[in-house]
């Protein structure tokens, strides 16, 4: 983390860098590092533990490595709500939250009427279903935003793309008080609900036999990783990859399905995996600025590799 | 020998070419015209002793054979007579030249025309009444992608640029060039601040033929247009699909890439190609001239005053997306007077080079209009509080684009360069209210 302050499309030397950490915000270097670097250091944390956290959740709930927000359509329908706020102008009214406010709560709605109709789906033909639900909705809603791209001004369009394109680099302290004051509990929430669901590891129905009520279980973690997803999407924009390879590379670096472990140590790699993708996209080509989502890919996918390889190896 | 005397001598010498070149032209005329003249007078001749020694005939079996000899000595003649013509429309000068654009390139030949367009296809021009065997001819010598006949009466544009460019020279030359138009792919995309367009698909003249990059097809087909001019983006797969279908469905169309020019009168002098298909580019090269002069007079006025360092950009979550290097804006903010701060950058950068180059940004032009973009400097900074660093939001020199500015700033490329120049410089140009920039309160 200490090193991602060192790192941007502008050149300031280490020493320089130090001199200014944490309190200078009047010259010109000092504003970059603490009024730029830091709360975006932090916010490709906290988005990151969000992302990997959801995906976690989900992949212990359904029992399928596959499993993440974007698969399951919830980042789909996110998108389709924050689209209709800014493309149409239907808008969902929550207290303005740094700027933000109407695109988080579309967001959040989109998640959360997703998350209701993947529980519903679920309640009566139980969590596998809740995968290929997910992926048929993800698809409905992906039309949707396409239909809203077609009837709205072009010029509209073209700012819509790029809001969605995810970057860290929007990020100010404002922006990541906002985000944080939601994730962090629901970080938390998630974490009370790893020991929760812990008997899930061996299967709902194993999970029900410990006598565990598992639509509870359904509804809390669906509702804990909608969250988590959307503030994600609505603050910073899509961000693929890591909800499906954070926890991967838990898994395997801990070899074991632990609930309990598995979804803190996705906190950690999510957190750590996205900041490393935001350094390289800062500066692998500077001043040019790599779409994070390209870059979470080509770092996550190769030490997802490496990792599976080796454990084939050792198997 | 006094500096007056030799300036004197060379003006002299100059004047001395000029005539000289435009006696020869017009000797070559008067010599071309004497010669046909002659060549018709003895093929007149030549003609009516064929037809008195067809009338004395007496057993008329050669009829056939002499009449078969007549037709091809007047189709003879009227080639002569075609060329005749182009030689005196060159003459009196509706020849238009092609001086900085780089993406298409116009040619004359007699009767014919010969066009580049944005794709480098050959476009070949003949006058609607030319004959099969003249058709032939040209197309043998020139081996085009296309053949137009000119001027085309039913056309159907991709743009709104192009839309704006003849209703300039409408509004110039009162040309109802417009009124050739038959369709625009639309595709209800975005608002028209062209007057009278609106209008003009209300009552039915004009049809929507959907979006540029996937057009209606079949109301593409139903209008039988004798002219379809499209725009093409390189790599974009939709527009290669375009061409494509076109092609299949052997729809003439031409390629107006006016968007790729580097500079500003290159990319206004578009409008040649657009007024040649019309048959009207020399009032297009009247247009053109006039707006050089006003382009190059601002220029100058500007040139001694001292560079103003000029940001244009935008910004989505702290992504900042600026005119590339060497591009069209490039050339524009030169002219005005304006130093680029971004010329070193790629489209796609960080905040922190802003940030950085903050304190030396005089003026920043903020690339959206009032309807996408930030109301105010107050929204502007409540969207992207670190624009705080930036001198000129600071001083309140922060300009959007008018909500016209992408449809109709190119087809009046002259007020342009006098508003950018007039905001950079404003003790130069007093009383001057920029027309396609709004300034954020």
């Amino acid at each position: 983390m200490f090193a991602s302050l060192f790192l941007g499309t502008v050149h300031i030397p280490p020493g320089k860098v130090l001199a200014v950490l944490g309190w200078d915000f009047q010259s010109v270097d000092g504003y970059i590092v603490n009024g730029i670097r830091l709360p975006r250091v932090l916010g490709a944390l906290v988005g990151g533990a969000a992302l990997a956290v959801a995906g976690a959740l989900y992949q212990i709930l359904l029992r399928n490595p596959l499993a993440d927000p974007y698969v399951l359509g919830i980042a789909n329908a996110a998108i389709f709500f924050y689209g209709l706020a800014f493309l149409v102008g239907i808008q969902v009214g929550l207290p303005a939250l740094a700027g933000q406010g109407i695109y988080v709560s579309s967001s959040v709605l989109g998640a959360a009427i997703v998350s209701a109709l993947l529980l519903a789906l679920s309640a009566r033909y139980g969590a596998l279903y809740v995968l290929l639900f997910g992926v048929a909705l993800g698809f409905v809603f992906g039309a949707g935003t396409q239909i809203l791209i077609a009837l709205a001004d072009v010029m509209k369009v073209g700012a819509f793309v790029l809001a969605t394109l995810g970057t860290f680099s929007g990020v100010t302290w404002d922006r990541l008080l906002a985000m944080s004051v939601v994730c962090l509990p629901a970080l938390a929430a998630a974490l009370a609900l790893s020991l929760y669901i812990s008997p899930y590891v061996l299967g709902e129905e194993h999970a029900a036999v410990t006598g565990l009520d598992v639509r509870a279980a359904r509804v809390l973690v669906v509702a804990v990783a909608s969250v988590l997803t959307a503030m994600v999407i609505a603050y910073v924009g899509v961000v693929g990859f890591v909800g499906l390879v954070g926890p991967h590379i838990s898994r395997l670096l801990l070899g074991t399905e632990s609930p309990q472990r598995l979804v803190p140590t996705s906190a950690l790699t999510g957190g750590m995996v996205t900041l490393a993708a935001d350094d390289m996209a800062r500066s692998l080509l500077p001043p040019l600025e790599l779409p994070i989502t390209a870059v979470t890919s080509l770092v996550g996918v190769p030490v997802l590799i490496w990792l599976l390889t080796r454990r084939h190896v050792q198997g | 020998m006094k500096l007056s005397n030799i300036i004197n001598i060379a003006v002299l010498l100059v004047l001395a070419v000029s005539i000289y070149i435009l006696y020869t032209s017009i000797a070559d005329v008067r010599s071309s015209i004497s010669l046909l003249t002659a060549k018709v007078e003895d093929e007149i001749a030549e003609l009516r002793a064929d037809l008195a020694r067809i009338n004395s005939s007496v057993l008329g079996s050669d009829i056939e054979d002499r009449l078969t000899d007549v037709e091809s000595k007047i189709e003879g003649l009227r080639r002569e007579l075609g060329e005749l013509g182009g030689l005196i429309r060159g003459a009196l000068g509706q020849r238009v030249a092609v001086k900085y654009a780089a993406g298409f390139s116009l040619a004359y030949d007699g009767p014919v025309k010969v066009v580049v367009d944005g794709e480098n296809r050959t476009v070949l021009l003949v006058p609607r009444d030319m004959g099969e065997d003249d058709l032939a001819f040209y197309v043998g010598k020139y081996s085009p992608d296309l053949v137009v006949r000119t001027p085309v009466e039913r056309v159907v544009l991709f743009s709104a640029t192009q839309v704006a460019l003849l209703a300039r020279l409408d509004e110039e030359y009162r040309l109802g060039l417009l009124d050739r138009v038959v369709g625009v792919a639309w595709g209800k995309a975005y608002r028209w601040y062209i007057p009278g367009v609106e209008e003009r698909f209300s009552d039915g003249r004009w049809t929507d033929v959907g979006y540029a990059s996937n057009p209606n097809y079949e109301l593409l087909l139903k209008l039988r247009p004798d002219l379809v001019v499209i725009y093409t983006v390189p790599g974009y797969e939709a527009s290669e699909k375009l061409v494509q279908r076109l092609e299949e469905l052997g729809v003439p169309y031409v390629v107006d890439n006016e968007w790729r020019e580097d500079t500003v009168l290159g990319r206004f002098e578009w409008v040649k190609f657009l007024a040649v298909f019309f048959g009207v580019e020399d009032r297009a090269g009247r247009l053109f001239d006039m707006v050089e002069r006003a382009v190059l007079s601002y220029a100058a006025k500007v040139a001694d005053a001292g560079p103003v360092n000029v940001a244009w950009f935008s910004i989505y979550r702290g992504t900042v997306y600026a005119a590339p290097p060497g591009s069209y804006v490039h050339d524009l903010i030169r002219l005005a007077g304006g130093r680029y701060l971004y010329g070193d950058v790629p489209y796609v950068s960080g905040i922190e080079l802003v940030v950085k180059r903050g304190n030396d940004t005089d003026v920043l032009v903020y690339a959206s209009s009032p309807e996408f973009g930030p109301s105010s400097i107050g929204d502007l900074l409540s969207s992207e509080p670190r624009l705080g660093e930036v001198r000129a939001v600071r001083e309140g020199r922060v300009y959007l684009f008018s909500s016209d500015y992408f449809q109709l700033g190119y087809a009046y490329t002259e007020l342009l360069v006098r508003d950018l120049a007039a905001i950079l410089h404003p003790s130069l140009f007093q009383g001057v209210e920029p027309r396609f920039f709004v300034r954020l309160e």
